[in-house]
């Protein structure tokens, strides 16, 4: 007979491979054990994850809550004063207090709207601005400060919270490792791997058919925890946008582990001891989880040292106590300009604080130190930034800081969704200030109806379709690497030395 | 059917087989006789493209193994010295996976049963864990397989080593029994007196070298074991 007439259909070796991988798998308890424990991590991560995010939402909505509640006291309070009758708030009659129609008084809390996978990443999250302090005199760079101090809580900070990312990232590839570092050594060491060598088919087919069978094994029931925990701590998403970010998750996970099988399949392709490929995968896992993202931070702060805050905020204040001091000189220059209708004090000629031209020193005297300051905090940012972009640059030296990127952008925990809060602040910043800043320069009061109009915050979606694509790129490029590399050693691996 | 030309093994300086001549027609078992470390599993190995000849080739059905490993690999069968099987399977399952994979067909439970059966296997034994299984049972499922797949040349590297009597002499009358149906056989073997009784040539090796092929016929078993320790002793 010929050699070709004997050759078999390949798809059917796969599917008896995959039968057998399966039958084997299923008589392994402590592979149940291990998926218990993930589950429980899984479920406790996100648990822990969703307490985290309700307190942060609970802050950004009852700040807005009680600054809504300040609008409209004032508004009540006006209307009365509008009335004539501020009597009946136990004031002198007639009287009517010029901080109450000042335009400087409103404030505004724009907030951070979380995405629906925000849950995933309070380590990340933790760190990032939530929540703006606004008012119209309140400088722009300082419009996170309450923010900062809040969040910067150094306990935190040192210990880092068990978030889904973290578990995904650092302890999902111990549990694929666990079950994938012996694929072939096992059978090796066992000897059954010599019956399966003498039979007309390819190593690299047997090798498949594991891998797919470990994928199986674990991926499924992993996955499926970690859809149903967030099921039940996010809430079925609600939006087209929430399904294509749980798909985009599933797809970022599935990438990432497939990126750990093949790591195992080709550091078996020695035919090495399974407690040698144990030692080994073991160094990888340190190397890429750990030792990698480390040496990079010490890289990036080396090549780009961060701006010192502490630095800065002596230097703001500098600035701004001389430009407080210009302060008289700032009104009588604005009433040069604006001749035809100078701002003065009260209808008593008084300067009081709560004179139109009181409130009109207090903007000019901010705006003055805003401008001030502007170049240092300018360039202070522009650092931070491009440090920030570095680090996030070389997260492709590891498909671990990839995978963690993808999943923190995912969770609207990343570099650009701040920057885009922050910029989308300010863009409200300019609205509010356009709404307010004519009425304080035409020296002119507020009145309860004014307060209806104030523009209102929108936080807008966020944009990152292509920083995913290179997240996941970062994962998939060492994958195809070692496919290849894989799948030549399994093309000339021998069972005997 | 087997076959070898100038099959030559080396590891580091130290040759393991050197330029080794052989070819066993259908029907024909042949028993390779040698001291510990004579080159027996060697031969053996390279014939299955375990390892890869330093020079020289390995012939299967006229198919050189180490060109065409997973064509020649659908003629040939091996039992070691230790069947090694899945021990959480049953033999039964074990032959049906191996079987399966080695013909790309799924034999039926009865088929498998009596493969198994006319492998010798005890009765009952089929359906219980490899894990529970004595060598001699191993290695009934091991021939099992060489069955089912049907092969037209068998691998045995000290097949019979630590089987009772009893289980010796039956794997003895399978070999004579497959190698009536045609199938080639090279077993390598300390087994004098097996090697006389089912032989049909017996090949003496040394130190890599194939020092004397007879037949087995030929010989008694006295001056067999006298030829060998003269082989051995100089
Ligand atoms: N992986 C290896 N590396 C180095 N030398 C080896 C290796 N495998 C075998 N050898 C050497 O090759 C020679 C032949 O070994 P082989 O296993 O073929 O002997 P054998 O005839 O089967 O012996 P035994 O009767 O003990 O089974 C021996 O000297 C052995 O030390
Ligand atoms: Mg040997």
């Amino acid at each position: 007979m010929s050699a070709s007439t004997h050759r078999m259909a390949p798809p059917k070796t796969l599917s008896i491979l995959l039968r057998h991988e399966r039958r084997m798998a299923l008589a392994d308890r402590s592979l149940l054990i291990a998926l218990a424990i993930f589950a429980a991590a899984t479920l406790y991560a996100l648990a822990s994850g969703a307490a985290w995010l309700r307190g942060r939402e609970a802050d950004v909505a009852l700040a807005a809550a009680q600054s809504k509640q300040r609008t409209a006291d004032f508004q009540t309070d006006l209307r009365i004063y509008e009335a004539g009758q501020g009597a009946t708030l136990g004031e002198k009659p007639g009287w009517y207090p010029g901080w109450i129609k000042s335009p400087l008084a409103p404030d505004a809390r724009p907030g951070l709207a979380s995405l629906p996978l925000a849950l995933m990443a309070s380590n990340a999250g933790e760190v990032q601005p939530a929540l703006a302090t606004m008012r119209v005199a309140t400088s722009r760079y300082a419009l996170f400060d309450d923010a900062r101090a809040s969040t910067q809580n150094p306990a935190t900070l040192a210990v880092g919270r068990f978030d889904l990312v973290f578990l995904l990232t650092a302890v999902l590839p111990l549990l694929l490792l666990a079950f994938s570092h012996n694929l072939l050594s096992s059978e090796l060491e066992q000897g059954t791997l010599a019956l399966v060598a003498v039979q007309p088919v390819a190593m690299t087919r047997v090798v498949l058919a594991k891998l797919l069978s470990r994928a199986a094994v674990l991926l499924l029931p992993a996955l499926s925890v970690i859809v149903v925990g967030l099921l039940l701590f996010a809430g079925v998403p609600a939006s087209a946008a929430a399904w294509r970010d749980l798909g985009a998750l599933l797809l970022m996970i599935v990438s990432y582990s497939l990126f750990w099988l093949l790591l195992s399949a080709w550091v078996n392709v020695r035919g090495r001891s399974s407690s040698s490929n144990a030692l080994r995968l073991g160094g990888w896992w340190l190397a890429l989880v750990l030792v990698i993202p480390s040496l990079l931070n010490l890289l990036v702060l080396g090549l780009q040292p961060p701006p010192d805050r502490a630095e800065l905020t002596n230097r703001l204040r500098a600035t701004v106590v001389n430009a407080r001091n210009g302060g008289k000189n700032l009104v009588s220059d604005f009433n040069l300009q604006h001749a035809e209708q100078p701002i003065r004090g009260d209808a008593n000629g008084r300067d009081n604080f709560d004179s139109p031209k009181a409130i009109l020193k207090s903007w000019l005297v901010a705006q003055a130190s805003e401008a001030a300051v502007a170049p240092i905090a300018d360039a202070f940012e522009r650092r931070l930034s491009a440090q920030q972009r570095l680090a996030e640059r070389l997260r492709f030296l590891s498909p671990a800081l990839s995978f963690q990127s993808a999943l923190n952008r995912l969770a609207g925990a990343d570099r650009s969704r701040t920057e885009q809060f922050i910029a989308a602040v300010r863009d409200y910043q300019a609205a509010f200030r356009g709404y307010f800043v004519p009425k304080i320069e035409a020296g002119a009061s507020m009145t309860a109806d004014d307060l209806d109009r104030i523009p209102a915050f929108v936080m807008p979606a966020p944009r990152r379709g292509s920083a995913l694509i290179a997240d996941w790129l970062g994962l998939a490029w060492p994958s195809v690497l070692l496919a290849l590399l894989a799948a030549r050693g399994f093309r000339r691996f021998r069972v005997g030395k | 059917m087997l076959q070898t030309k100038a099959l030559t093994k080396k590891y580091g300086d130290q040759t393991a087989l050197d330029s080794l001549d052989l070819e066993i027609a259908p029907g024909e078992i042949f028993c390779l006789l040698g001291a510990n470390g004579a080159g027996k599993t060697t031969t053996i190995n390279l014939f299955l493209d375990f390892i890869e000849p330093t020079s020289g080739a390995a012939l299967i059905n006229g198919l050189d193994v180490h060109q065409n490993g997973l064509a020649t690999k659908q003629f040939v069968a091996y039992i070691p010295e230790q069947v090694t099987l899945y021990r959480n399977l049953t033999g039964l399952e074990n032959l049906r996976f191996f079987a399966s994979l080695a013909t790309g067909e799924d034999f039926g439970m009865t088929k498998l049963r009596s493969i198994l059966k006319s492998a010798g296997l005890p009765d009952g034994a089929a359906e219980k864990r490899v894990g529970t299984y004595s060598k001699g049972m191993r290695q009934k499922v091991g021939i099992a397989i060489a069955m089912a797949k049907d092969a037209k040349a068998l691998l045995l590297d000290e097949p019979t080593s630590g089987l009772d009597p009893k289980a010796s002499n039956e794997f003895s009358e399978l070999l004579t029994r497959l190698s009536g149906e045609g199938v080639a056989i090279l077993m390598a073997t300390h087994d004098l007196f097996r090697a006389r009784e089912t032989g049909t040539r017996i090949g003496i090796m040394r130190a890599g070298k194939l020092r004397q092929t007879l037949r087995a016929s030929e010989i008694g078993h006295a001056d067999l074991e006298a030829l060998y320790l003269e082989h051995m002793r100089d």
